[in-house]
């Protein structure tokens, strides 16, 4: 057995349990390591941290430059792009940093930073475009104002009120203000726009520090917007923010980067937990299938011993070659170095040994000559040989290579790895030990309970098979007298065996005087030679050593070239290898020459019109039938024709029954000689003549038109005048014809044809002209009487009418009636019909047989019962069962439920069924015996002698009793001991093959004291009784009885 | 390539940061990814880029001739005309923003954008033009070679903007006397410092590159240039009502090699323009020898581009 294919499975099957748990796990593992590993916050933390401070002291610059603006300091433009770039950069990269992080708040935080710092950026661009013009200004105004006030001075007197030296002096000191509110700018813008109207329009000087003076308070008060606007605290806190967010999704990243670290650990450690038990739950799986495996291996071989040993049982027929090949199997199968079967202890103990099978050739040399010596207390085999021998029980002795005991054996025993050592005796039947089978082994794989249980098995079945062999040549024996029987059988018998290629090798005096041989000249025959139809029988022998069996009508032929018919039977006896025989062909032949001679004579006599010496009308039958089978073509259809001599009674009143013979002659051999075509004459009767043309025809019409030509010439030739006596005599005729095909039997043709010319007769057509008779289908007289018959049957089997008689047969041995026959009766409105008046009926209608077949088998059953309940001692009841019942299959189940219902123990019933049943269908037969014997009722055979059976099939069928035909009976006389050789031989037969003979038909005492004395055990006839019914058979039994 | 973007402008901080001064001189060199730089060296002049095959980058940005192409407005391909006056690719990565407008914040930006203007390269995307580069073996395998991939509008952006970073000019007679070369100015050159510094001019014009730090109204006193819908400056870009006539306060450097001036290119002369810029701006009527002071203190501020490519 392939083990190797089921640890896959196992495993498969273990994976299917666990293994999604197991991939889970692995997956879930994998996810948490992964968001564990992905970039994490804590990465960039260091980096992000210093981005935040980059951004602040990016800001604390920004507010340099903030307040520089304000101081009217000089202030650098690229520096704030620097520092707002710089910014810019960190946010970006924070942001990169962060994005994976997916922090929410954090990035509306960078969002919101990014935005004041775009409006910062832009606020700061405004204020430094403002304060380039308000610095430019701002140097230019003293000059301006000084220059107005000169002109001033130069022209008319100025108003008192307004100096531009005020005016420049105020704008002068704006940024040095602290806390400048709109309102005060606006009052200065004000002060200024009134300067405008006030100051001369016509100084130029005037006009340009106007104008830079309003210039300037113009972009001083954007500038100052500009800065109110700088509010850089928003940005501050919106970094503050971001470093206190940017610090707690640390704090929360550290903590959860524990938590994290904390479950993969936790988890991880479960999964190796997990993995480590599944490992060990896999590891012992598979320690458990190695163990499984060889276990399995191990019996596996085991039981393959055993089987080869139980083929080897069945085949074999010799005692040594089965020991000797059992041991082979066992050691080959197992494995093991050797073993020896020895038997049989001699005067001094020692075995012989009888078969000898090891691994090598040196440990089998070494067995062959070892003398196991099972002395008890001395000898050299006394481990395991002397306590089986002595048990009868397998005795097992383990590590004998170490066993102090057989010190001097350890160099050998290691030499050939024996270990242990098993000892099966083998008893017979008789209870005594016949065998020894010795096993050695170098492993402890079979010295277990396993192995002892096989060879338990072993050692039962080899003893069973001693014991079918010493059974097997008690019957060879039994064979042995049923040969010696058969001789005498063989008394008109010719008997001739033959080798495989044909050459007689024996033959018995009969077939020696059959064909007048001498028995040297037998030498150099072959078998074929003998018979006439040498290539039947060629062929016959070919085919023989398959088909075992052939029976057929050969002619033997004489020396001098008589044929002899006989009936032959070719038997084949295959070869045998026990007794180193080859093939032999067995010819028995029937001679059957006088039987022909009556037959023929017998045929003659029927077939023929002794007037004429024309066939007549049962001939005339049997020749269109033959005619219509083997020359008519199918589908055609041929002619018949009837002619009637009209007036014939006159005719031969006149001319006397010798003339009116002649007439008939002269008629017949016109009818067979004149027409020019092949045809069949024949005489039908008295003055009537049938005419069959073998010439056929494939339509009506044309066989019509055909023989109306035909027929008038015939006419012709019939009407010429006859010579009776010298006196001419013209003869006038009726004639008719029919077609036919093969749809009617050539019996009904002939029938039909002379319904024709009665028909024609009484209409008084076909006097000159031809009549075509057309056939009625139904009208079958005699198929009408069986039908009629076969009505009346069924209504006899209803009312009742059908009876059961017995005719009593007598036991030798008992010298009383312990059997009786059942036989069929027909009482018929209170007269008994023949039983060969309905029987033959019957057996054509099969399910009628069978029908009055299990009424006879019930009614026999119950008389049985009836004849058990009255009287004193058992009488068995023998009923006969037609071929028809073969085929009812509930014939069996009929019997149980019968035997059953009248508590009929089954050996108390025979049934006795013919040979020629025996033999029509072997398959069938058997299957029935079979199911009889199971049932255990009784089986005889019956008319023995009268059919073909052979002696290899009584054997097949193993009879209860034979009913030895009358016809073997009726010659016997006791003083010509020939007479009862068949008897006696058919007796002894019978015996062998644990059969009583019945013997039929015994009418004289002197028969029956001649068969009493061959050991004829029943005896049945008119001698001790005839047929009766029921009550009548008991008071005769009563009265034997009381005899 | 945002790496190198980052390196650059940390180079750049550390350069202004270090100075109290307004100005700075420019650096000897810059950090630059040369690789990339060498292959936008050849886009750079590869007439390739454009819809027809006509126009390169270095059509209107002529690196021997300050940078620019001293027309008004530049003509681009089909022979069309630009709106405004083609700014110097010179020293370009010192800017804060590019454009008049600054409408594009780094190099990378301003690159891309001329190569799908209608009237400058044409092209009807940045992705037409990639796949152009690609389908020139040669292109492909330099931008393999390169880059490890094939060419795409970041590649081409980058490697552009990258040589345009290391155009610089260093060395001018103005960044040797700021390093401490007193006599590199003469009298009247430092005289005119003086004044651009004391005139305001200062105000705006400062940083390494005197100028292109800080967004300004152009006319402040008076409108400067031709006032148009069209050239409405930074208010294109922010639509503030107070960002109107806001351009990008542009280098000084080379000013003397990139005539015609303004965003308009509508002075010819430097005289003419630094006359207009200090009554515009300052509300004050230069005498011509302040002028003239000015005037040769601005021509102190131009030297030849260094061939930091080959120079390494």
């Amino acid at each position: 057995m392939d083990t190797d294919s089921r640890f896959p499975k196992r495993i498969d099957a273990f994976m299917h349990r666990y293994g999604l748990w197991l991939i889970t796990g692995l997956g879930i593992i994998l996810t948490v390591a992964w968001l564990g590993l992905r970039p994490s916050l804590l990465q960039y933390a260091p980096a992000l941290t210093a981005h935040v401070n980059s951004l602040r002291q990016d800001l604390t610059a920004l507010e340099v430059e903030r307040s520089r603006l304000e101081r009217f300091n000089l202030v650098r433009p690229d520096k704030v792009q620097w520092l707002a770039r710089d910014m810019r950069l960190h946010i970006r990269q924070f942001q990169e940093k962060t994005r994976q992080a997916g922090l929410v708040d954090v990035s509306q935080t960078l969002h919101a930073l990014q935005a004041r710092l775009q409006h910062l950026l832009h606020t700061f661009d405004g204020a430094l475009r403002e304060h380039a013009i308000v610095v430019d200004s701002y140097n230019t105004l003293p000059v301006l104002g000084e220059s107005c006030e000169l002109d001033l001075r130069k022209g008319a007197s100025p108003p008192a009120t307004l100096h531009p030296h005020d005016i420049y002096t105020a704008l002068l000191l704006l940024p040095l203000r602290r806390a400048l509110t709109e309102q005060e700018i606006q009052a200065v813008t004000t002060s200024v726009n009134r300067a405008r109207t006030i100051l001369p329009s016509d100084s130029q000087a005037c006009g340009r520090f106007i104008e830079h003076a309003r210039t300037f308070i113009r972009h001083f008060a954007r500038l100052h917007q500009q800065l109110n606007r700088l509010n850089l605290d928003s940005a501050r806190q919106l970094i503050s923010r971001l470093d206190t967010q940017l610090q707690h999704h640390i704090a929360v990243a550290q903590q959860r980067q524990r938590t994290l670290s904390v479950t993969l650990a936790g988890l991880g450690g479960v999964m190796a937990l997990l993995i480590f038990i599944m490992m060990a739950l896999l590891k012992r799986t598979v320690t458990t299938l190695r163990q499984q495996k060889q276990e399995l291996t191990r019996t596996s071989r085991l039981y393959h011993a055993l089987s080869d040993i139980n083929e080897i049982i069945v085949t074999e027929k010799n005692e040594r070659t089965l020991l000797q090949r059992a041991l082979e199997i066992l050691v080959n199968d197992l494995q093991i170095p050797g073993g020896v079967v020895t038997c049989c202890p001699d005067a001094n103990n020692i075995l012989t040994t009888v078969a000898v099978h090891t691994q090598s050739q040196e440990a089998r040399q070494l067995l062959e000559q070892f003398k196991f010596d099972i002395s008890p207390g001395t000898g050299n085999a006394t481990a395991t040989m002397l306590p089986a021998w002595e048990s009868q029980d397998i005795q097992i002795f383990r590590d004998l290579n170490t066993h102090p005991r057989f010190a001097r054996w350890h160099s050998l025993l290691r030499r050939f790895s024996i270990r242990h050592v098993i000892t099966l005796p083998l008893v017979d039947s008789d209870g005594n030990s016949r065998y020894l089978i010795t096993l050695y082994m170098s492993t402890d794989e079979y010295a277990g309970t396993a192995t002892l249980q096989l060879l338990r098995e072993v050692r039962e079945d080899l003893e069973l098979a001693l014991h079918r062999l010493h059974l097997l040549q008690k019957e060879r024996q039994q064979a042995a007298l049923l040969r010696l029987a058969e001789v005498a059988f063989n008394a008109h018998e010719g008997i001739v065996i033959a080798n495989e290629e044909g050459r007689i090798e024996r033959a018995n005096d009969t077939l020696l005087q059959w064909c007048g041989l001498d028995p040297e000249h037998m030498a150099d025959q072959t078998l074929s030679a003998l018979f006439v139809e040498q290539s039947v029988i060629q062929r016959v022998m070919q085919e023989l050593p398959h088909s075992g069996y052939w029976q057929g009508e050969l002619s033997l032929r004489h020396v001098d070239g008589t044929p002899l018919p006989t009936l032959t039977t070719l038997t084949w006896v295959p070869p045998s290898q026990e007794t180193d025989r080859t093939g032999h062909f067995i010819a028995h032949c029937l001679n059957l020459s006088r039987q022909r001679q009556l037959e023929h004579e017998l045929r003659s006599i029927q077939q023929r019109d002794p007037v004429t010496g024309l066939p007549n009308h049962k001939a005339l039958i049997d020749q269109l039938s033959t005619i219509m089978e083997q020359i008519m073509p199918h589908g055609e259809c041929g002619i018949i024709s009837i002619i009637n001599i009209r007036g014939f009674k006159s005719i031969n009143t006149a001319l006397g029954h010798q003339g009116g013979d002649t007439l008939l002659r002269q008629l017949a051999e016109r009818l067979r000689e004149r027409p020019a075509f092949p045809h069949l004459t024949a005489r039908s009767s008295n003055d009537e003549f049938l005419l069959v043309p073998i010439h056929f025809f494939s339509s009506p019409d044309a066989a019509r038109q055909w023989w109306e030509r035909k027929y008038a010439e015939l006419l012709g030739t019939l009407s010429e005048p006859y010579d009776i006596n010298g006196q001419p005599v013209q003869v006038e005729y009726y004639a008719s014809a029919m077609l036919f095909d093969h749809d009617l039997p050539a019996e009904r043709i002939v029938d039909e044809i002379e319904t024709g010319i009665q028909l024609a007769r009484q209409h008084g057509q076909g006097v000159t002209q031809l009549y075509f008779h057309t056939p009625d289908q139904t009208s079958d007289s005699r198929q009408g009487q069986d039908i009629t018959l076969r009505h009346q049957l069924e209504q006899a089997l209803e009312r009742g009418e059908l009876v059961l008689f017995h005719q009593p047969v007598h036991n030798t041995l008992e010298r009383r009636f312990t059997l009786t026959e059942a036989l069929i009766r027909w009482r018929r409105d209170g007269k008994l019909v023949p039983p060969g008046a309905f029987i033959p009926v019957l057996e054509r209608y099969p399910q009628l047989m069978t029908r009055v077949g299990r009424w006879v088998l019930r009614q026999g059953i119950a008389d049985a019962a009836r004849l058990n309940r009255t009287l004193s001692h058992p009488v068995s009841v023998s009923v006969n069962l037609s071929a028809v019942q073969f085929n009812d299959t509930d014939l069996i189940a009929i019997l149980k439920e019968t035997l059953t219902r009248h508590k009929l123990p089954p050996a108390q019933l025979t049934l006795e069924i013919t040979e020629s049943a025996l033999m029509a269908d072997l398959g069938r037969t058997r299957a029935l015996l079979d199911a009889l014997r199971e049932l255990g009722v009784h089986v005889a055979i019956d008319d023995f002698g009268t059919g073909y059976a052979s002696l290899q099939y009584l054997q097949l069928f193993q009879p209860d009793k034979l009913k030895l035909d009358k016809s073997f009976i009726d010659p016997i006389d006791p003083q010509d001991r020939r007479t009862l050789a068949i008897p006696e031989a058919t007796v002894a037969m019978a015996h062998a093959l644990g059969a009583k003979v019945v013997a039929e038909g015994v009418e004289t005492a002197e028969q029956a004291a001649a068969l009493s004395a061959i050991g004829c055990e029943l005896l049945q006839g008119y001698h001790f009784a005839r047929p009766m019914p029921l009550d009548a058979l008991l008071d005769f039994l009563k009265q034997s009885e009381t005899q | 390539m945002a790496e190198q973007h980052n390196r650059f402008n940390d180079f750049m901080r550390g350069l202004t940061e270090a100075s109290s001064q307004p100005v700075q001189p420019l650096p000897e060199t810059v950090p630059f990814d040369k690789p990339a730089a060498q292959l936008g060296k050849e886009l750079y002049f590869a007439p390739q880029l454009s819809a027809n095959g006509t126009v390169s980058c270095a059509t209107c940005h002529i690196i021997q001739q300050g940078g620019d192409d001293n027309r008004p407005v530049s003509i681009g391909i089909h022979g069309r005309k630009g709106e405004l006056n083609a700014p110097t690719v010179l020293n370009s990565g010192f800017n804060l923003a590019q454009f008049w407008d600054g409408r594009a914040a780094t190099l990378e930006e301003q690159a891309l954008h001329p190569l799908v203007t209608p009237h400058e390269m044409g092209n009807q995307s940045v992705q037409v033009v990639a796949d152009r580069l690609n389908a020139d073996s040669k292109w492909r395998q330099k931008f393999i070679q390169t880059f490890g991939e094939p060419a795409s509008p970041q590649a081409i952006a980058y490697a552009i903007a990258e040589y345009e970073r290391t155009l610089i000019t260093p060395g001018s007679r103005f960044d040797r006397y700021l390093l401490g070369d007193h006599d590199a100015l003469t009298p009247q050159e430092r005289r005119g410092w003086k004044l651009f510094q004391s005139y305001g001019c200062i105000g705006c014009h400062q940083g390494i590159n005197l100028g292109g730090s800080m967004f300004q109204k152009a006319g402040i006193y008076h409108p400067l240039g031709v006032r148009e819908s069209r050239w409405l400056g930074r208010y294109n870009v922010t639509h503030r009502e107070e960002d109107r006539h806001v351009f990008k306060v542009p280098t000084l450097r080379n000013v003397a090699e990139t005539a015609p001036y303004f965003h308009d290119g509508s002075v010819p002369t430097l005289e003419k323009a630094v006359t207009l810029m200090i009554e515009a701006q300052l509300g004050k009527q230069p005498r011509a020898q302040v002028v003239a002071d000015i005037t040769a203190f601005l021509k102190t501020l131009s030297a030849p581009p260094k061939d930091l490519l080959h120079g390494h």
